[in-house]
């Protein structure tokens, strides 16, 4: 056990309490993982499965490991992220699969999947004192990442539906809020 | 450590946990004496256990991000403290003795190289069996021993504990050593 010159310790310290950090947050971000993990056997798509779920990783990984409120919006995205995800996924292999493929039906599943979490998402952010567009803007940003994981049954105007869903639903409130601030 | 540093070290150890960095600085000055002192208690020698309190410290800090806010923060750290300590014992040969060698045939004077190392043997038996003591026993017998802040508790809900403390030290000293009298 080597000792540490006392100048040093405050700095590896700091340096222990970030890895920390890091580490901590990788374990929280394991829903990501596993939402990649479904969608790539379900979608058949690796190539668009490991890229929007590697981008969801990393997102969620940097805002658990930054804290506060974008940690708490990295929490509440991912939980209303895994029902935008399971939402398009069961609509996809359910009875109804058939008329699901047509592209009303699959804007009309996406973008009010997308705009259900969106609105769950704005009630969630009520209760904070601070930052509420942020965390309304972050937990929007992982929830539509989540869902467009399960999107990806749909391509890119599945992707789109669900994008769309959660703007509209979030948008409105944030500029509200914003203007009577 | 009084009541007021207490409870702010726990709000700024719940702070650090939710990643507030400006509680960094106030815990490192405020947890780093305390920890210097209380492995000092454990161990006896300045050199080593400022040694193993940097460790203690980094390992705190390193795990700040899961600390959950319902816990005493300083019990917490010292936890973390005691197991640094146990740890360093394992690395650097604690041997447990076998329980004969403790064993005193006659009484030997204080002054004679035996007197001296069966005490320093008594005396490293004792920091291990207190090294593994629950967070809330060590509090007490802490508290019993070098006077120091009592935990917020009733004096008889504190002579309860430290009773309890008591008991569950006697239980791991014959775990490790067997009974605890010679006779």
């Amino acid at each position: 056990m080597a000792m540490i010159a006392p100048d040093k310790l405050r700095q590896r310290a700091l340096r222990a309490y970030e890895w920390g950090r890091l580490k901590h947050a990788a374990v929280k971000a394991w829903p990501a993982l596993l939402l990649t993990s479904i969608s790539w056997w379900l979608c058949h798509e690796p190539g668009l499965s490991f890229a929007i779920g590697g981008s969801l990783f990393a997102l969620a990984i940097g805002l658990f490991w930054y804290g506060r409120v974008p940690a708490l919006a990295a929490n509440a995205g991912m939980k209303a992220g895994m029902v935008a995800f399971a939402v398009p996924v069961l609509a996809y292999h359910s009875y109804f699969a058939p008329n699901c493929c047509t592209l009303s039906t699959m804007l009309l599943v996406n973008g009010s999947c997308g705009l259900g979490v969106g609105v769950l998402l704005s009630i969630e952010s009520a209760p904070l004192q601070i930052q509420r567009n942020v965390f309304l803007l972050f937990a929007s940003v992982v929830a539509s990442i989540s869902g467009m994981l399960g999107c990806i049954l749909f391509g890119p105007m599945g992707l789109a539906g669900m994008a769309a869903g959660v703007l509209l639903a979030t948008a409105p409130v944030a500029i509200y809020r914003h203007a009577h601030a | 450590m009084d009541e007021a540093t207490r409870n702010l070290l726990n709000r700024n150890m719940a702070a650090l946990a939710d990643g507030e960095r400006r509680a960094f600085d106030p815990i490192y000055r405020t947890l780093w004496p305390v920890l210097v002192r209380f492995v000092a208690v454990l161990s006896t020698d300045r050199m080593i256990a400022e040694d193993i309190a940097q460790q203690a410290l980094l390992r705190i800090l390193g795990r700040a991000s899961t600390f959950d806010r319902t816990q005493d923060a300083l019990a917490w750290s010292m936890t973390i403290a005691a197991n640094e300590y146990r740890s360093y014992r394992r690395k650097f040969g604690n041997r447990a003795a076998d329980p004969r060698e403790w064993a005193l045939p006659e009484p030997i004077h204080d002054d004679t190289p035996e007197a001296i190392a069966v005490r320093d043997n008594l005396r490293d038996a004792a920091r291990a069996v207190i090294g593994q003591l629950r967070p809330q026993d060590l509090e007490v017998v802490v508290a019993a021993l070098y006077d120091s802040q009592r935990p917020p508790l009733l004096a008889a809900a504190f002579r309860k504990r430290l009773q309890r403390a008591v008991a569950n030290t006697r239980t791991l000293w014959k775990r490790r050593h067997g009974h605890d009298r010679t006779g």
